[in-house]
């Protein structure tokens, strides 16, 4: 399976090697310092104005990915709370003899309290080793988002960046992933399934148009816009083009459904 | 009818309390129906236990929420009598009537 962001939803160390937010080891050794573990280019810069002393920079181009200059980092958290993405914790290293700490944004309930022994996870979710709850932070210009500290053994360090909820929740058991089949339902309103969109590529359809013409797929109320892309990607595997190329269909106006009344006054239905 | 209050969320990390809205009254298949202003007809239904909003026309299978958002058109109802309404973006209003549909309804 591919690694990254993209595919996983957890940064690869290899994104992680790439970000100009996470500081160098060397530098993580000297004090507190804010991790920035920022690996997509999205137009986002909240931890820019949030930092007091200037240790990161995004600049005019805000797509770029955060810079962290590790050496101007007064090691505050603010940033914490103030990434809408959570991607930023704050990482001592030097804690105690044998402890790091980490702090982290954790906007969950229950809040745990201090001294509560904790399940440290690591970026995937996936507990590693016991913390100790060492603060629960929420001022108010946090803006609702808690910052929690935790205390783990020093050798866990690059590896836990939040904590396990300190209550067990008793969650459903998830439904047990089904894989599209050919009775899997693919245009919603017309009710077709995998089966008939393939039966239409068969009978010679190749665009979405085509199919559309073919089976109804995306002529129902939604208009496609449940269908397309799923019916997009059935004609790409089916017919050795790209989706890209396949998308959009042809619209047409209005994109949501209105009654007649609105476009012609003496409409005698609604 | 199973009633699901725990549905609606009283606490929440972020957003905190929500304010308490008035109670109003709707009413599916004739039956009351508690629900509070500000909230679409689909959350109310929801939080009442149902999920069935309307069958479809050729399977006649049972569709609810799906999008929630105002895309799909799987929630549709008859709303006031006026059918093919999309009920997760319909605010509630006191003493509307509310029916499931049938196909595309009439």
């Amino acid at each position: 399976m591919e690694k990254g962001v993209c595919f996983t939803g957890i940064p690869s160390a290899e994104e992680l090697a790439k970000a100009p937010g996470v500081p160098a080891r060397s530098e993580m050794n000297k004090g507190p310092v804010a991790v920035i573990e920022c690996v997509q280019e999205i137009p986002c810069n909240p931890c820019e104005a949030a930092c007091p002393s200037g240790a990161i920079t995004v600049g005019s181009d805000i797509t770029k990915l955060p810079v962290l200059d590790a050496e101007k980092c007064i090691g505050c958290g603010n940033c914490l709370a103030h990434c809408p993405g959570l991607a930023i914790t704050l990482v001592n290293v030097n804690y105690s003899e044998t402890e790091a700490a980490v702090s982290f944004p954790f906007e969950y309930l229950p809040l745990p309290k201090v001294g509560d022994e904790v399940n440290a996870v690591n970026r995937g979710g996936e507990a590693v080793c016991k913390g100790n709850v060492l603060s629960v932070r929420m001022p108010q210009s946090y803006k609702q988002t808690c910052i929690v500290t935790i205390a783990i053994p020093k050798k866990y360090v690059e590896d836990v960046r939040s904590m396990e909820l300190p209550i067990k929740r008793a969650l459903p058991e998830p439904a047990a992933k089904k894989e599209i089949d050919k009775s899997s339902l693919i245009c919603r309103c017309e009710e077709l399934t995998q089966a008939d969109i393939e039966k239409a590529i068969e009978e010679g359809a190749t665009t979405l148009d085509g199919v559309k013409k073919h089976s109804r797929a995306g002529m129902g109320l939604c208009q496609g816009k449940s269908c397309e892309r799923l019916v997009a990607r059935i004609i790409a595997e089916k017919t050795g083009q790209k989706v890209e190329n396949l998308l959009p269909a042809t619209h047409r106006p209005p994109v949501r459904p209105i009654r007649l009344k609105v476009v012609d006054d003496d409409a005698d239905i609604e | 009818m199973e009633i699901t209050e725990e549905l609606r969320i009283k606490n929440h990390p972020i957003l905190q309390e929500p304010e308490v809205q008035k109670e109003v009254t709707i009413f599916y298949n004739g039956e009351p129906v508690k629900a509070y202003e500000g909230e679409p007809i689909s959350a109310a239904l929801m939080a009442a236990g149902i999920r069935t909003f309307r069958r479809t026309v050729r399977r006649n299978e049972p569709r609810g929420v799906f999008c929630a958002i105002g895309r799909c058109t799987d929630c549709m109802m008859v709303v006031d009598g006026r059918p093919n309404t999309r009920t997760c973006m319909t605010m509630v209003q006191d003493g509307m009537r509310i029916e499931p549909q049938f196909g595309f309804g009439k």
